[in-house]
């Protein structure tokens, strides 16, 4: 079930249709999980367990790292926690993938070793609820909020089906607090969610589904197109990544807003970041301030001089590229950011830096923008060998295959992108998306949503195409 | 900051049912607004089939129209199955040579076989003799698929509540269904009518044509596409014989059924050729006719001659070799190279009980 498609349309009327029929909090709060657990076992009901086990195991370990200061005890259900959360993941996402890389490395060094490869399942949305449920016990652990005493509570932190399957990754100190009092219908800015909800519909449905078939032709054999497709792919995967995954986030913050919640924003036009600190920033807000918080800072941040400030900046954009997938390639895209951000720091530490001056700012913005679009080839590729295949592609340094994807659709596809990205930009500058419609009469707002809808289902990509973060 | 104003909120009066009706009747009447615009501004005529087999076939037709004699017409066990080549082999070592063309297509609806008539119409093969069909109007199912833009470029509006009636099995007027029916057919009504995908698939090539560039096919196939060519069928099921019985109670035809045969063997003898009802070989026998329905058709057109190679039907050799399977419902190239020397052989066996020459 995703967000873009009927089957979503009809749960989530269902849903909101009798939630705001309920009388008491408790009731929705126990209605909302049952929600989520029908949203998630629409995948696969089996693994709902695993989040049943997920939420058990940290509502009592906060429950009793914050009943103690003997600092051993906390210090003991914090590893559990820790044990238990990254454990779940370790089998599900990794075991697969380092058995296969230690038995390449063993045979590297003349051993001979084999491991029989288990058909593991990884269940949908695993890193992003484990992350979630896990810095709520770290942020007990640090003082930083008490635990949570209702189970019902926390059990619908983790379960709220708008964000439960690719995030945005939720801190339990900004959402468990929201749950306190009832949700008021009126208070609800219902034409900003329904218009984030389209806006989210459209990046999803209309751009990064009519994208997803020519960037799939490609990545499915790179080494059989011209340089041309091979740049046409990788710009169109630039693109699609961000619609698809920030096409999610707004549906996601939309249908929680609908619901009376508020999710922590996601994405701030990440493209028009004017270097790659910046992009950082704007990007999958809530994995990097994630990363920051529980990763970076824990490996000891810039406490410790400037080289192990880089070595911390790097082993944390590798484990978070590790994050997304068990890959190699995960680790080359998460590296490429690593050594830019520290390429950045030291430019900027000898005062040079390119986006505080106007004039060089474009400059800025396409060595950026570059970058990114560069490190996403190594994301998107299926393997090590396809990544550098269509680098080579790209740098001119391969020879050519034969085949092209050149033609009207993609000249066309093209100019609709650009001009999108020239909305976008339009758009972000203006503030349209979030004031100047308000302008109008709820009337005709309303004959105007509709109105869009009718073009956005006209737009739209008759194939669904599952969201490319579900797979994280 | 975000890309939009996040998230606040507001301290609005609490609105009362009839302003939220209000609100919903002026979105509603935008949709619609917008889909009748839709409807006026991409005309059919504009789409194109999100399959390129049908250009393919009807262009390759096309070009060896005049020496067509025999086509075969049905879904995608009829595309696997049957090769034009072997079967026309056959028949000239029988003595009755001829010219036959596979103009079938992977899950063929009723309203695309529709459309393939009308493009045949408009080619008019002059020699063409037997039509060798598969009806399929009493399994389905996608037919209903209203998502797709596939079902809806053939469903013009005069047709499409017949198609859907005829899904449905029954001819009832709309109103006269009972619940769940009748939204299913509003369902589909209004799919039809809100062009889903419409503008996407007008500007973007079809999907598959990205995956399968021109150049790449095989015209002297005459319109036969073997499994190994392409991806494994997603039937569902992947082990072949035995076959699966039916998993509901047996259907009879209903008279909208029967009607639609009627008006099938119509337009194809309007096309100046005989319909011979063909049953490939499947698996599944919810893919076959069932011995009941074969006996509702051969009462009520005892004219139209049928060559079932259904289990229950003449064929046993067929289904007693794995490796003639390529799944439960489709041929391998080697099943296929048997059924279409068998099929000949049954073929010249009809020719020569009626006395005619193709």
């Amino acid at each position: 079930m995703i967000f873009s498609e009927i089957k979503f349309f009809l749960f989530f009327a269902l849903v909101f249709g009798f939630y705001w029929t309920l009388r008491t909090n408790s009731s929705r709060k126990l209605y909302l999980i049952v929600a989520g657990m029908v949203f998630y076992g629409a995948w696969d009901w089996r693994f709902l367990s695993l989040i049943l086990y997920q939420t058990g195991i940290d509502f009592v370990a906060a429950r009793r790292i914050e009943a103690t200061n003997d600092s051993r005890i906390r210090g003991r259900w914090l590893k559990l926690s820790l044990v238990s959360n990254l454990g779940l993941l370790a089998v599900f996402k990794y075991l697969n993938f380092f058995a296969a890389s230690f038995e390449s490395l063993a045979r590297s060094a003349g051993f001979s070793v084999s491991h029989a490869t288990l058909h593991i399942v990884l269940p949908v949305g695993i890193s992003f609820y484990t992350f979630q449920s896990l810095s709520y016990t770290i942020d007990v652990y640090r003082r930083r909020m008490p635990a949570v005493k209702s189970v019902l509570d926390f059990g619908m932190f983790v379960t709220f089906f708008p964000q439960l399957v690719a995030g945005p990754i939720v801190r339990a100190y900004d959402f468990l607090p929201q749950l306190d009092a009832k949700r008021e219908a009126r208070k609800i800015d219902f034409r900003w969610a329904l218009t984030l909800f389209l806006v989210g519909f459209f990046k999803k449905a209309c751009v990064s589904d009519n994208i997803s078939p020519y960037v799939d032709a490609f990545y499915n054999a790179p080494a059989a197109f011209d340089t041309a497709t091979a740049w046409l792919a990788a710009s169109l995967y630039t693109v699609q990544i961000y619609c698809d995954f920030s096409g999610y986030t707004d549906m996601a913050i939309a249908t929680a807003a609908l619901l009376g919640y508020r999710l922590c924003p996601n994405f701030n036009a990440p493209y028009l970041a004017l270097d790659i600190t910046d992009f950082w920033r704007r990007w999958h807000m809530s994995l990097s301030s994630w990363l920051r918080d529980y990763l970076y800072i824990s490996l000891g941040g810039n406490r410790g001089g400037k080289i192990f400030t880089y070595r911390n900046l790097m082993l944390t954009m590798v484990l978070g590229g590790l994050w997304h997938g068990a890959s190699w390639n995960f680790v080359l895209w998460g590296f490429m950011h690593g050594l830019a951000l520290i390429v950045h720091k030291l430019w900027t530490k000898r005062g040079v830096d390119l986006g505080a001056r106007p004039a060089l700012r474009p400059v800025s913005w396409l060595m950026t923008l570059g970058w990114v679009a560069a490190a996403w080839v190594p994301f998107r590729a299926t393997s090590f060998g396809d990544t550098k295949t269509t680098l080579a592609l790209l740098s001119g340094a391969a020879a050519e295959g034969a085949k092209s994807l050149l033609g009207p659709g993609a000249l066309i596809l093209w100019a609709v992108v650009g001009a999108l990205f020239v909305g976008h930009v339009v758009t972000h500058a203006t503030k349209l998306w979030s004031e100047r419609w308000r302008l109008v009469s709820p009337g005709v707002y309303a004959f105007g949503y509709g109105l869009a809808w009718a073009v956005a289902l006209a737009l739209k990509s008759t194939d669904y195409a599952p969201f490319i973060y579900f797979q994280f | 900051m975000a890309e939009y104003r996040h998230q606040r909120e507001v301290d609005a009066r609490p609105a009362g049912a009839g302003r939220v009706l209000g609100l919903c009747a002026s979105a509603l009447a935008g949709l619609f607004a917008g889909f009748a615009a839709l409807n006026v501004l991409v005309t059919k005529d504009l789409w194109h089939p999100p399959l390129p087999r049908f250009e393919e076939i009807t262009s390759e037709l096309e070009a060896v129209k005049d020496q067509v004699e025999v086509l075969f017409l049905g879904p995608s066990h009829m595309m696997t199955d049957i090769d034009p080549r072997v079967f026309d082999a056959r028949m000239a070592a029988l003595g009755r040579p001829l010219f036959s063309y596979n103009y079938s297509v992977e899950s063929l609806m009723v309203s695309e076989r529709d459309y393939l008539l009308e493009r045949l119409r408009e080619i008019r093969p002059k020699g063409l003799r037997y039509v060798l069909v598969k009806p399929d109007v009493w399994i389905h199912t996608t037919l209903v698929n209203t998502f797709s833009t596939r079902t809806r470029y053939f469903n013009r509006p005069a047709t499409v509540r017949r198609y859907l009636e005829l899904r449905l099995g029954s001819t009832k007027p709309f109103f006269t269904y009972n619940l769940p029916t009748s939204l299913v057919i509003a369902w589909g009504g209004l799919m039809h009518l809100s062009n889903v995908g419409v503008i996407s698939d007008l500007i973007l090539p079809p999907k598959s044509a990205l995956t399968e560039p021109a150049g790449e096919r095989h015209p002297e196939r005459r319109g036969y596409l073997p499994l190994d060519d392409e991806k494994p069928k997603d039937s569902g099921d992947d082990s072949p014989y035995p076959v699966q019985p039916p998993s509901g109670p047996v259907r009879q035809l209903s008279a909208g059924e029967l009607a639609e045969l009627a008006r099938l063997f119509r337009e194809i003898r309007e096309l100046g050729a005989e319909p011979v009802v063909l049953i490939p070989p499947v698996g599944n026998d919810n893919l076959a006719d069932t011995a009941e329905t074969l006996a509702a058709m051969a009462t009520t057109f005892p004219e139209v001659a049928v060559l079932s190679f259904h289990p229950s039907g003449q064929s046993p050799e067929l289904y007693e070799k794995l490796g003639y399977w390529a799944d439960r419902n489709h041929l391998s190239p080697a099943g296929a190279t048997r059924f279409s020397t068998l099929l000949a052989d049954r073929f010249a066996t009809l020719l020569n009980s009626r006395g005619g020459a193709p």
